[in-house]
């Protein structure tokens, strides 16, 4: 077990040792993985989608997964094919265009406290899909989850992937997305991170087609102490590609986080632009901030560029907001919710969002 | 339009690799033993506490490995490497001493001319051992100490010993390591409370020995209120043999002192070039590193300033231009472990010829560091589709306070600049070979152009005709 906690979200190419930002290591142990009983599927779906179980569909899976990074770690994604207590396979025919979003929902509790999931999401070409996979936690103790998404989005395939986290304060969560786009397909994924002790997640696309389109909009609050590793990379192969990451977060407290965020320009991605920004509102003297925005470029004709902000909050907002009568405490929540709803909007489902929000301002209940 | 590529054209190397007949008194032999540091140790005439600190060091350096990031290293065999060379002449005080083939080379790298633009001093490192030395009168007058760090030695042991090595510790890399064990030459500068020297001091290092390492230290004091710009320059002509430089640097900046760095690094494209510089600035001083690397095969050098005091600033401007066949992994690190400290770093690499560009750097911020602020903007130009360019930077920081803000771009010339300079009537060859210049500018700038004669010998970049 030891080793498989080791080394954890590496980043793609080693810095200093000093830094300590080259991997990361999962602290809590790993439980005994028993079933997940529970039925996540909740909406009965559209024409032109199938899901079935995963293990159906082993052959076809391995076939398509090698061309996959392997997320967090080589050991964490055996693991999961290993250990596996829940799986899909979702798929979208040619063509279809699904209006109403696909939602599995996982809930851990005292009798299903370990899920292992392992999902394959295979869009042909010119469908679109919006598919929400959502972890809450009702666990008193120490629940476990760890995860693999694949994502293919075929030519013309528009994937719109929305992961939310909202588990149970003592609770771990290792999440690893890989996916691939072929020709002018686009892959957006949202990808918001509140619960959990600590959180290991990993999101990784290769835009292998030409015209392929990625983005990863992410969301992350971290108090108490919590500890947030994130590894995002966008690896541009196919010609004229274009990819985005945009991460905002807020930390206070004793939490710490670290994020990962790589734009790859493969030699032979000519044309393709990529953007990196990350904003991170700090609001304690105890937090620690870890930003790593690399950017790796084989080919000339490609235009990357990351930005990477860091700071209090804007006090000529929150004085604004003082002299309308709010007191502090309602300013910053006010600011901070503002922060989160370009990301929160992304999210097409109503009560989905709006339980997000509840979440978030009983958690800054005591900013 | 035309999607044409832009060659830059490399800095003739005709000039530098002129080799001398390898002439010397004393050469240890090959690879690396307790025998041959006590055999340099004895050569110097070390004082006892520099013995030991040697034979300590080597132990660190056998024991540590290499290190597990950056650039691969495997072609360098320490075996092969002869640590010490003592090139076959004795201190020369008057530039008409030193020997005519040894002199014929600096000649014609420029610096009898430097000196006669009333440089204040020019150290010249002949392989490991300075061979030629001179401060202007009125610095020593005012207490301001240039030597070599030999005579430093003899002549300050006690400062010497409370400094030397003790920001750059042996512990921190194998290559430090190597350093305590078998450093040699280097330049030793002291500047005392409140003098400010105006004019530059210059320092030359140059390998010449087929396989030699060279290991210089240098260890710059400015003390209270004290002002200094200190240049270093580096040029070693072409051998097939590997050849490491693995010096080290250590300034010492204090209370409200400045000082700035300047660097034009053009080892020889079969140099590793390990260097490690570091520096300490107390309360309201400042440290400004202004680097350019443009030669070397493989370089790892990355300037780490520590802003210990209260107030202290650090300032980096670097630019890296990596052509064909070179890895050049250079960056910049700050550590601010004071309140209301502040950083820049403005870093441009160009890389063309299947070139390896790497920005490698990180900004560090302790918990009590609060009210620093820090602006890392780092930008590179791909000269064609054979060259790589990568940005790593890291930002830690464990406070609120702070105002931290970091950027990036990647890219090539911007057709757009070429079509509004030609719609202006400029050729398209001169419209390139103008933005490649204008975007080393903000860096070169800052580099000390009034030593116009070296400059010009060592940066040659030949943009014309090469374009298009």
């Amino acid at each position: 077990m030891e080793k498989l906690q080791q080394n954890m979200n590496p980043i793609p190419v080693r810095t200093w040792k000093w830094l300590g930002v080259n991997d990361t290591v999962l602290e809590a142990d790993i439980p005994a993985i028993a079933g997940y009983s529970k039925q996540p599927v909740t909406e009965g779906s559209e024409k032109g989608v199938t899901i079935t179980d995963i293990r159906l569909h082993r052959e076809t899976v391995q076939f398509m997964e090698k061309k996959m990074d392997s997320g967090v770690s080589e050991a964490m994604r055996d693991f999961v094919k290993k250990n596996q207590n829940s799986g899909y396979f979702i798929e979208i025919e040619e063509g279809k265009k699904i209006g109403t979003p696909i939602i599995l929902q996982y809930d851990l509790d005292e009798e299903n406290p370990t899920l292992v999931d392992d999902h394959f999401i295979l869009a042909h070409e010119n469908s679109e899909v919006t598919i929400i996979i959502n972890y809450t936690s009702s666990c008193t103790k120490n629940g476990f989850h760890s995860g693999v998404t694949k994502v293919l989005a075929q030519r013309g395939a528009v994937v719109h992937l929305i992961k939310v986290q909202m588990m149970a304060d003592q609770d771990t969560h290792v999440d690893a997305i890989s996916a691939i786009i072929d020709e002018s397909g686009q892959i957006d994924f949202t990808l918001v991170e509140l619960g959990a002790l600590q959180t290991i997640t990993s999101c990784k696309t290769k835009l292998v087609g030409k015209n392929s389109t990625g983005t990863i909009h992410s969301l992350y609050f971290g108090d108490q102490n919590r500890k947030i590793d994130m590894n995002y990379v966008q690896t541009h192969q196919g010609r004229e590609s274009l990819s985005s990451i945009e991460a905002r977060g807020v930390l206070l407290d004793h939490s710490q986080k670290v994020f990962k965020g790589t734009l790859d320009f493969i030699k032979g991605s000519s044309g393709s632009k990529g953007k990196e920004e990350e904003y991170t509102v700090l609001l304690s003297p105890t937090v620690r901030n870890r930003s790593i925005p690399l950017m790796l470029c084989g080919e000339d004709a490609v235009e990357g560029q990351h930005a990477v902000s860091t700071g209090k909050m804007d006090e000529n907002k929150l004085f604004y907001l003082m002299s309308r009568g709010l007191s502090d405490v309602e300013a910053k929540k006010l600011i901070i919710e503002a922060e989160f709803q370009p990301i929160l909007n992304k999210i097409p489902v109503t009560e989905l969002r709006d339980t997000i929000s509840t979440y978030l301002r009983r958690r800054l209940n005591h900013v | 339009m035309d999607k044409k590529k832009t060659v830059v054209e490399e800095i003739d190397r005709g000039l530098y690799d002129i080799k001398n007949k390898d002439r010397y008194r004393y050469k240890a032999s090959k690879g690396l033993t307790s025998q041959i540091v006590l055999a340099i140790s004895k050569e110097k005439n070390d004082p006892e506490w520099m013995r030991d600190f040697r034979l300590r060091s080597l132990e660190i350096y056998n024991q540590m490995p290499l290190p597990t990031w950056g650039p691969s290293l495997h072609e360098l065999d320490m075996d092969d490497i002869v640590t010490y060379v003592r090139p076959d002449t004795e201190m020369k005080g008057k530039w008409q001493e030193v020997p005519e083939d040894i002199k014929d080379t600096f000649e014609r790298l420029g610096i009898p001319q430097a000196e006669r633009e009333s440089l204040a001093g020019v150290g010249a490192q002949y392989d490991s051992e300075v061979v030629y030395h001179s401060v202007k009168e009125e610095l020593v007058k005012q207490g301001v100490v240039y030597t070599d760090m030999e005579s430093a030695l003899r002549e300050y042991e006690p400062m010497i010993q409370e400094y030397f090595m003790k920001l750059v510790t042996p512990n921190d890399h194998k290559f430090v390591a190597l350093h305590g064990a078998v450093w040699s030459g280097g330049s030793f500068v002291y500047v005392p409370p409140g003098v400010h020297v105006d004019i530059p001091l210059q320092s030359y290092f140059r390998l010449n020995s087929p396989g030699a390492g060279q290991f210089e230290h240098t260890l710059i004091i400015v003390d209270k209120g004290a002002k200094l710009h200190f240049i270093e320059g580096c040029s070693a002509p072409k051998y097939n043999v590997t050849n490491l430089h693995a010096g080290c640097v250590e300034l010492y900046i204090k209370e409200d002192a400045s000082l700035r760095y300047s660097t034009i690094e053009n080892w020889s494209r079969n140099m590793l070039n390990l260097n490690t510089k570091r520096a300490l600035v107390e309360k309201n001083g400042s440290i400004e590193w202004v680097s350019g690397s443009f030669g070397s095969k493989i370089s790892m050098l990355y300037p780490r300033s520590i802003l210990k005091g209260e107030g202290a600033r650090a300032e980096f401007n670097g630019v890296t231009f990596a052509a064909g066949g070179q890895v050049l992994d250079t960056g910049a690190a700050v550590i601010h472990a004071a309140p209301y400290t502040s950083s820049n770093i403005n870093s441009r690499s160009i890389s063309k010829g299947g070139g390896v560009a790497v920005y490698r750097g990180a900004v560090k911020v302790a918990p009590n560091a609060h009210h620093c602020k820090s602006l890392v903007s780092c930008e590179s130009l791909m000269l064609d589709d054979l060259s790589r360019s990568d940005t790593l930077p890291v930002i830690d920081i464990q406070n609120d306070e702070v105002d931290i803000g970091h950027e990036a771009k990647i890219g090539r010339i911007s057709e757009e600049a070429i079509f509004y300079l030609m719609s202006r009537g400029i050729s398209e060859q001169e419209a390139k070979a103008m933005i490649v210049r204008g975007f080393a500018e903000p860096i070169a700038k800052e580099l000390p152009l009034e030593y116009a004669v070296e400059m010009n010998n060592l940066i040659n970049i030949e943009l014309e005709g090469t374009i298009g």
